[in-house]
């Protein structure tokens, strides 16, 4: 941990916003020069909370409804996306068995050590955003370029299909609507990756300096993290050589279930193994 | 470095050597003393071109998390971090440092000082377009932008070099602080200048 920590900072990801980063052959177009890397794969844990405004209770104390990982190769060459379904019925530590997002109730570092006593896997940072705290980032952002399926709605925002660039509201949508969509939560789930490599896609193709510091800004302003502002600039920078064609995502398997009256997702056996296989180098099958 | 200010003391060694030897040839006594060609001077070294920019602008962007959506606006946790001013002021003046060696050294025929830094591509290329020994520059103005939650935690600095005759020459490098005021390089795009940045595009 403290040796990704040190070098750290990326970004991607973040509520959205951010991926900050540049890839190789952007360095090579745009002609930025950047730090490679330490060498060590970088593990982030990407969290969404369903408290904190317009909600009563505090950000970093309610459900971690987004729950994603992100692992970056020592190169900075390759990474993937790891989404857990938000039920997935696990040991959480302290709390016995439970959804895994109920790990947030005793705050984010809570989380770090869920992932760690559940997929075996050590977190370098995490990255903590709340619904108004994703929306409000996005739209200065500059919003996030997405390719929506199907049509969606979420109380009074609706996002029609096919593609376009989201506003802060409608990014939302996009990351909680499982009413709307083919897949339920396993979808929503997906669609929350999906919105991180898009925003990292949009940053590498356009490249410039603005574009690079817009995201990381917004990062920055709109996420509680253990990582501090230089090392999330310096991980902004090394992401910039991650080419987006190598950036995978993976939706943890597992099946609906009920655990007493509660509705739950059991993980596969190979739930795990997946998880340990992209922690390795940041590739899956490799 | 090392080598121009050996060059220019020897330079220095050599012309101290020749009107001590005047005196010497005077005591010598010659009937007809042949009048020697005049000897050229030597040409006098050309002084250390040292690079001094112009810290132009100082553009502060707040990474507090005020007003994020984090919290309810007002709450006690929404918090903007007033800027530690002295802190910006000590980085600002490390990366202008940093920049006026990195600048000199490369117009004194050196690396600019990047070898050790560690950024991805060939350091001899990293700045070799902005200045040389054969094409010094006249001004150099550096704007910056720092992202500061209280104490600054990245420096984005536009360099513009400007010389007679030619347009101006732009670059973009990014630091970051390190403790004790001093700053790392983490980014640099040397073909590149910036528009001048606001608290509102930074």
């Amino acid at each position: 941990v403290t040796g990704l920590r040190r070098t750290v900072a990326l970004a991607l990801t973040t509520c959205l916003l951010a991926a900050v980063t540049v890839t190789a052959a952007v360095a090579g177009s745009s002609g930025w020069r950047v730090a490679p890397g330490d060498g060590d794969t970088l593990a982030l844990l990407l969290l969404g909370s369903d408290e904190g405004p317009p909600r009563g209770g505090q950000v970093d104390g309610g459900n971690a409804d987004g729950f994603q990982l992100l692992f970056v190769s020592g190169d900075r060459q390759h990474a993937t996306f790891v989404s857990v379904p938000r039920d997935s019925f696990v040991q959480v530590p302290g709390l016995g068995r439970s959804r895994i997002n109920t790990c947030l109730y005793e705050g984010p570092e809570r989380c770090v050590d869920t992932v760690r006593a559940v997929f075996g896997v050590e977190v370098d940072g995490y990255l903590l955003t709340s619904m108004r705290g994703f929306t409000r980032g996005v739209s200065r952002a500059g919003g996030i370029e997405v390719d929506v399926p199907s049509a969606l709605r979420v109380g009074g925002t609706a996002v029609a299909p096919g593609r376009q660039v989201l506003d802060g509201p409608q990014a939302l949508v996009y990351a909680r609507d499982r009413k709307n969509r083919s897949g339920g939560d396993f979808g929503r789930s997906e669609a929350q990756a999906e919105l991180f490599a898009e925003a990292h896609r949009a940053i590498v193709a356009d490249g410039s300096a603005g574009a690079i510091f817009r995201a990381l800004t917004e990062l920055r302003r709109h996420t509680l993290t253990d990582l501090t502002g230089p090392q999330l600039a310096q991980l902004a920078f090394e992401a910039v050589q991650l080419p987006p064609e190598n950036v995978d995502r993976v939706l943890l398997p597992g099946q609906l279930g009920n655990a007493g009256a509660a509705s739950v997702v059991f993980l596969s056996p190979g739930a795990e193994a997946l998880v340990q296989d992209a922690a390795d180098d940041g590739r899956l099958g490799s | 470095v090392a080598a121009l200010l050996t060059a220019v003391l020897a330079a220095g060694c050599a012309a101290d050597a020749a009107p001590a030897a005047g005196p010497a040839q005077a005591a010598t006594t010659s009937p007809e003393p042949t009048p020697e060609p005049e000897a050229e001077p030597a040409p006098a070294p050309e002084p250390i071109a040292e690079v001094r920019g112009d810290v132009a602008d100082v553009v502060v962007a707040d990474l507090s998390i005020a007003n994020s959506g984090l919290f309810r606006d007002g709450d006690p946790l929404d918090v903007t971090v007033p800027a530690d001013d002295a802190a910006i002021d000590t980085h600002v003046r490390a990366v202008a440092d940093w920049l006026d060696a990195h600048l000199t050294d490369l117009q004194t025929g050196g690396d600019g000082l990047v070898t050790d830094v560690g950024l991805t591509g060939d350091p001899d290329e990293l700045s070799a377009g902005l200045t040389g020994p054969s094409r010094p520059v006249e001004t150099a103005r550096y704007a910056f932008t720092v992202g500061a939650r209280g104490s600054p935690e990245w420096l984005r600095v536009s360099v513009t070099l400007g010389r007679d005759g030619e347009g101006d020459t732009t670059a973009t490098f990014v630091f970051v602080p390190t403790g004790d005021g001093e700053v790392q390089l983490i980014a640099a795009d040397p073909g590149v200048g910036t528009t001048a940045p606001t608290e509102d595009a930074p």
